[in-house]
């Protein structure tokens, strides 16, 4: 059986039920981030661009940043009926792409995404399970909320599965 | 101000047609004065598309492209991007260097060195003429080189984009030698005020030269 594909663009999260798998292709410096009810087998995906809203107005998509986007997926399951206790967090991408002779914010951006991330999973009290991050290569991930498995295709290292 | 792009008049389209001429000869000049042979580069298509349709624009952001990646500095701010398929890139670098040069299947130093001074002079040529229509001054860093999905080579760029602009002006170039042809997307990717700088004096300077 064909398991239903749903797709996370940049700058969007998405939830979804088992048996189907959320995706997001070519993560670069952007962060994929994955959380998983493992009681009632369902998840979120979120494709993060930017580590923080601030400064930027309110009108901006919640979904491009990490506090804001881990936010809302966190209290959107909770709404759900998940408990925390059995959400795992999975974290993916910031790398570096290119390499530059003068580092500069913008270069870092990878760095900055995966810190970011990681201190908002830890302010909401969600435990980070498994993650592939930075290196200077590209990632497409996939969540089969079945099982909770995230796929991690990349063309320097092939299929992983975390 | 916030310009929409989407709707350019038909002068300003005319004007960009002609800069992206412009740009082309200048660069298919520089290309044949160094190979010593006859290149010529035509500008199949020329328009200003949002950021996050570039992906699908060449195909889909797990297709796996070369990107050559220069940041521009100087009067104004932006990124300039080359991305074309490995095979179509190889192919380029066998053009560039005559059918005596023996070439690997794959990306090694010397087709990456290729590639990268290629676009050099592409990138170069098109900026030249971008300061004149525009009257700014824009330089360009050294080339950064990556292979990988496309999707996560605009990844970053979008990033630095997503602080600022949402357009960017797509030039696809295609360079032909004798019966070859190569195809290659050029992405400039702007801060907002230069592209509206740039429109503006593209606008002005038809309206000057009395072509409608």
């Amino acid at each position: 059986m064909k398991k239903e594909l749903i797709k996370v663009k940049m700058a969007d999260v998405q939830i979804g039920n088992s048996p189907s798998v959320l995706i997001t292709y070519g993560l670069g410096s952007c962060v994929g981030l994955t959380i998983w009810d493992s009681r009632q087998k369902y998840g979120g995906m979120a494709h993060i661009m930017l580590p923080s809203s601030k400064g930027f107005s309110k009108n901006e998509n919640f979904a491009k940043f990490a506090d804001s986007s881990i936010e809302y997926l966190v209290n959107e399951m909770l709404k759900m009926g998940s408990f925390k206790k059995y959400l795992e967090a999975k974290v993916f991408g910031g790398a570096s792409m290119f390499t530059f002779e003068t580092k500069s914010e913008i270069l870092n951006i990878g760095e900055r995404n995966i810190e970011a991330t990681f201190n908002a999973l830890s302010e909401f009290g969600i435990e980070v399970v498994g993650k592939d991050v930075g290196g200077n290569f590209g990632r497409t991930i996939s969540l089969d909320l079945e099982t909770g498995k995230v796929e991690v295709h990349s063309i320097k290292k092939g299929n992983t599965i975390i | 101000m916030d310009r929409n792009f989407e709707t350019l008049s038909q002068i300003e389209l005319d004007a960009l047609k002609e800069l992206g001429s412009i740009g082309a000869g200048n660069a298919a000049t520089a290309l044949s004065t160094m190979l010593s042979k006859r290149i010529d580069i035509s500008v199949p298509e020329i328009g200003i598309f949002k950021v996050e349709d570039i992906p699908e624009m060449i195909g889909g952001p797990e297709m796996v492209r070369v990107g050559i990646y220069f940041t521009i500095t100087g009067d104004s701010f932006g990124s300039m991007l080359l991305m074309l398929e490995k095979d179509e890139g190889l192919r380029l670098v066998k053009m560039m260097l005559g059918p005596g040069f023996k070439l690997n299947s794959d990306l090694d130093l010397i087709s990456k060195s290729a590639l990268e001074e290629i676009a050099n002079i592409l990138v170069g040529s098109y900026l030249s003429a971008f300061s004149q229509f525009a009257k700014m001054r824009l330089m360009q860093s050294t080339p950064a080189f990556a292979y990988d999905m496309c999707g996560s080579i605009i990844d970053m760029i979008c990033i630095e984009l997503a602080q600022r602009t949402t357009h960017i002006l797509m030039v696809k170039t295609d360079f032909l030698e004798k019966d070859d042809k190569i195809s290659a997307n050029l992405f400039f990717l702007p801060e907002p005020d230069a592209l509206v700088k740039l429109i503006e004096a593209l606008g002005v300077k038809q309206y000057e030269e009395g072509t409608d």
